[in-house]
C-alpha cells in the first residue's frame, strides 16, 4: 500500500481503513480547522500513546506551532507556551522568586511589627514564586496541558541540555520548596526552524516529524478549512499558483499562512477569481520582500493559470 | 505480513541496527520506543507500521530520506548494508545514496573505481589528510597542520567580540544583582553592605564560511578543508558552505569524527566551473535570512576567477555586507610574490571586505582580525 489516502472528487481528502485512533485524530485535528496528513496523525497518535515528546521541523509558515494549538484544542487542554531565544535561561523559562514582592513583604513585616521569625517561612512559598512556563507545565492540574517549546533551535546549547534533562524526568527541585513532579505528565511538541542543527542527544528522547508544503490539493483543503466562504474553484487555483510561486528562487518562500491571509486578501477585495490584476492588488499579503516582489510580478504570466504548462522550474 | 512476537520484535530491532550501519544515531532505546509504538499503532496496516517506525527512527530530514530507501528493501528481506565509503547522512539529503540503488552516476563512478583498484583518471573527488599521507583514516587527529589550524582557528574566535547577550553574569559595572547581594548579605546579619552587580555577557560571534571548490581551487582543496574543520571543530556555531557552479551546505560532513570528509556527491557543489556571483546570492536567497545577522563574520575562500556575472557576485557583496557584521576573504593566490587583486571576482568583492588575506597562510585567521581587534561587532 503506497497512499491509503488520495484526494477524491471533492477536493477533500478521503481515508481508507486505518487505525482508528489515527483517523480520530485526523478527524478532530479537521474540525479545528487543521489538515492532517497521515504521517503526522501517525506521529501525533504516537506522541500521545508512548508519552514522547514530538520535535517537528519544516519550513516557515507550514504550521508548526498552529500544530500545538489545535491540538490543545483537541485534547481540551491548555497550551503553554516556551518562545525560545538565544540566552534565554533557566530564570525566564522555569521559575524565579518575585524578590520585590518578597521585599515589600518585609517591609510590611517590620513597619507592623509583627512576628519575624515565622517570615522566612512565608517568603519562600509558592505564593512568592513567579512560574515560568516549564514549571506551569509541570504545576499544571490534570488533564495534562500541552506545551510547546516553539523554535528550540534559537536557545543556546546550555540550555538544550537542561531541557533534556526536564523532558526526562518532568521534575524540578526548587531548593528552598523541595522537589515539584508533574501530575501529568505534559504532552510537548518542539519546533525547529533548523537555523541550527540540534544535537543529537535531543532527537534522541522525541519523535519525528517534517512537515513540507502542502501539495496543492492539500493546501486548497487547507484553505477550505480555514476559510469557509471561500470558493473551492478559487482554492485550487490559490494552491497550484502557490505551488509554482515557491518553485521560483525567492528569498522567502511564502507559507500556508500567507496563502490563507492571501485568500483572505482576495475575499476581502472581493475577486472571484486569479488574475494579472487581482494578483498586483493583493500580493503585499503573500510577499514581504521587495526584491521577491518584483520577482513574482514580472514572472505573473507564467504563474497564473493561462501558463501552466510551460513554466520553468 | 505475518509477525509474531519474537520474529516481529527481531526484525524490527534488526531495522535500527540496519538503519544505524548507515549513520543514523539509533540506540537501543529507540528500538525499544519502535517495540513500543507497534503496539500502540497494530500492526495491521502495513502503512501505520512505516510511519511509525518512521517516527521513532529517522529524526532528521536526511534520516527520513534514507529510511525511506531502507525499509523497501528490508521489508522484502534483503540483507541493506551500506557501502564502505558511504559517509551516512549528507546534508540536504537529496543526493544521499544507499548501496545498491545509486540514482546518481557522478557519486558511484570516482568511489567504484577506487575500489577496484583502477587508476583514477579524475582528481580524487574524496579528501582525507591521513589518507594523503598513506595512513589509515582512523587517525584523522594527527593530520599534519591541523593543530596549527585549530590554534588558529581559535584565536580567530577569541579575537571576535559580538554584541552583548542577554545572558549576564557577576561583573563590577551593571545591573545589580539582588539574589547575590542577598545571599552575601546573610554574613552581615541580613543587611547588604556591598551590592553585588552583573553584566551580560558577549555573544559568541557565528562564522559562515564559504569555500570555493571549483576546479581551480583543486590543488587547495586539503588546505580549505583543514581550515573548515578546524573552525567547525572549535566553534559549533560555524556553518560551512561549498560552492563551484553551485552552493550546498556540508557543515554536517564535517563533523565525521573520523576526520574525513566526503565530497564526490556535491554536484554542482564540487569540481566544476566558478560562479562565485551566482553561488552567493542563492546563499543569501536561501540561507541568508536565517544565517546572516550582526553577530555573524562571513568568511569567503576562493581565488576569485570568476566566470559568472560580476554584477550579480557585486550585488550579492552588498547583500550580505549589509546583513553580516564582518566579511574576511581569503584567496590562495594573495601570498604568491607580486600578486594583485585584480581578478574580475576579487576586484568587485573587495570594496565590501573587510579584510583581504593569504588563505595558504597557516595563521591566516588570526592575521585577518588582527587590525580589527579594537571594537566590537556591529551589533
Amino acid at each position: 500500500m503506497l497512499r491509503s489516502w488520495h484526494p477524491g472528487t471533492t477536493g477533500r481528502t478521503e481515508w481508507t481503513i486505518i487505525h482508528p485512533q489515527i483517523e480520530a485524530i485526523a478527524t478532530a485535528l479537521r474540525q479545528e480547522g487543521y489538515v492532517a496528513d497521515r504521517a503526522l496523525a501517525t506521529a501525533l497518535h504516537l506522541m500521545i500513546a508512548l508519552d514522547q515528546p514530538l520535535l517537528v521541523e519544516g519550513p516557515a509558515g507550514v504550521g508548526k506551532t498552529e500544530l500545538a494549538k489545535v491540538l490543545a484544542q483537541h485534547l481540551n487542554t491548555r497550551l503553554i507556551r516556551l518562545q525560545c531565544y538565544e540566552g534565554l535561561d533557566a530564570a525566564a523559562a522555569l521559575y524565579e522568586w518575585d524578590y520585590p514582592r518578597q521585599l515589600l513583604r518585609i517591609r510590611l513585616a517590620e513597619a507592623a511589627k509583627g512576628d519575624l521569625g515565622g517570615l522566612a517561612h512565608d517568603l519562600f512559598t509558592r505564593e512568592f514564586l513567579l512560574e515560568r512556563p516549564l514549571l506551569q507545565a509541570i504545576t499544571a492540574p490534570a488533564p495534562a496541558p500541552v506545551l510547546l517549546i516553539d523554535e528550540v533551535d534559537r536557545a543556546d546549547e546550555e540550555f538544550e541540555a537542561f531541557l533534556l534533562e526536564l523532558l526526562g524526568e518532568f521534575q524540578v527541585t526548587v531548593p528552598e520548596l523541595g522537589t515539584l513532579r508533574a501530575a501529568a505528565k505534559p504532552k510537548v511538541v518542539l519546533t525547529s526552524n533548523r537555523t541550527r542543527e540540534l544535537s543529537d542527544a535531543l532527537r534522541r528522547r522525541c519523535l519525528y516529524h517534517w512537515i513540507d508544503y502542502p501539495d496543492p490539493d492539500r493546501e486548497a483543503e487547507i484553505l477550505r478549512a480555514r476559510l469557509p466562504h471561500l470558493d473551492g474553484h478559487l482554492a485550487g487555483e490559490i494552491a497550484r499558483f502557490m505551488q509554482r510561486l515557491r518553485q521560483l528562487p525567492l528569498g522567502r518562500a511564502p507559507g500556508v499562512a500567507e496563502s490563507v491571509d492571501w485568500a483572505q486578501a482576495l475575499l476581502a477585495l472581493g475577486h472571484q477569481g486569479l488574475d494579472a490584476e487581482a494578483c498586483r492588488e493583493s500580493f503585499s499579503a503573500v510577499l514581504k520582500d521587495r526584491e521577491d516582489l518584483a520577482l513574482a510580478v514580472a514572472e505573473l504570466p507564467s504563474l497564473l493559470p493561462s501558463g501552466e504548462d510551460g513554466h520553468p522550474a | 505480513m505475518t509477525w509474531q512476537g519474537a520474529a516481529l520484535r527481531r526484525r524490527v530491532t534488526e531495522l535500527g541496527a540496519v538503519l544505524r550501519a548507515f549513520g543514523l544515531p539509533i540506540g537501543i532505546d529507540a528500538q525499544a520506543l519502535a517495540l513500543q509504538s507497534l503496539t500502540a499503532v497494530g500492526i495491521e496496516d502495513a502503512e501505520d507500521v512505516r510511519l511509525s517506525l518512521r517516527a521513532v527512527y529517522a529524526r532528521t530530514r536526511p534520516a527520513q530520506d534514507i529510511f525511506d530507501q531502507v525499509y523497501p528493501r528490508w521489508l522484502r528481506g534483503e540483507r541493506v548494508k551500506p557501502e564502505p565509503e558511504s559517509s551516512g547522512a549528507s546534508d540536504d539529503g537529496v543526493e544521499t545514496d544507499v548501496a545498491g540503488t545509486s540514482s546518481s552516476p557522478r557519486a558511484a563512478s570516482p568511489s567504484q573505481g577506487a575500489q577496484e583498484g583502477e587508476p583514477m583518471a579524475a582528481p580524487s573527488a574524496s579528501y582525507s589528510p591521513a589518507a594523503a599521507h598513506g595512513r589509515s583514516p582512523g587517525e584523522g587527529r594527527g593530520q599534519p597542520g591541523m593543530a596549527e589550524a585549530l590554534r588558529d582557528a581559535a584565536a580567530f574566535l577569541a579575537a571576535l567580540r559580538a554584541g552583548e547577550g542577554r545572558r549576564r553574569r557577576p561583573g563590577r559595572r551593571g545591573d545589580i544583582d539582588l539574589r547575590r547581594s542577598l545571599r552575601a548579605a546573610r554574613a552581615t546579619a541580613g543587611e547588604i553592605v556591598r551590592f553585588h552587580r552583573r553584566r551580560r555577557r558577549p555573544r559568541a560571534p557565528r562564522v559562515v564560511l564559504l569555500c570555493d571548490f571549483s576546479r581551480s581551487m583543486a590543488g587547495e582543496d586539503p588546505v580549505v578543508l583543514r581550515l573548515a574543520q578546524a573552525l567547525v571543530r572549535r566553534s559549533r556555531r560555524t556553518e560551512v558552505f561549498a560552492f563551484s557552479t553551485d552552493i550546498r551546505r556540508i557543515t554536517g560532513r564535517l563533523r565525521q569524527r573520523d576526520g574525513t570528509v566526503a565530497l564526490q556527491d556535491l554536484g554542482h557543489a564540487y569540481g566544476g566551473g566558478t560562479r562565485i556571483g551566482f553561488s552567493l546570492q542563492r546563499f543569501v536567497r536561501r540561507w541568508g535570512a536565517r544565517l546572516l545577522s550582526g553577530d555573524v563574520v562571513v568568511l569567503i575562500v576562493s581565488d576569485g576567477l570568476d566566470t559568472g556575472e560580476i554584477a550579480l557576485l557585486r550585488r550579492a557583496m552588498q547583500d550580505i555586507r549589509a546583513a553580516a557584521a564582518r566579511v574576511f576573504w581569503l584567496s590562495p593566490l594573495a601570498g604568491t610574490p607580486g600578486y594583485q587583486p585584480v581578478q574580475g571576482g576579487v576586484r568587485a568583492a573587495l570594496p565590501y571586505c573587510d579584510a583581504f588575506g593569504d588563505a595558504l597562510d597557516p595563521r591566516a585567521l588570526t592575521k585577518l582580525v588582527h587590525p580589527s581587534r579594537q571594537g566590537r561587532l556591529r551589533a
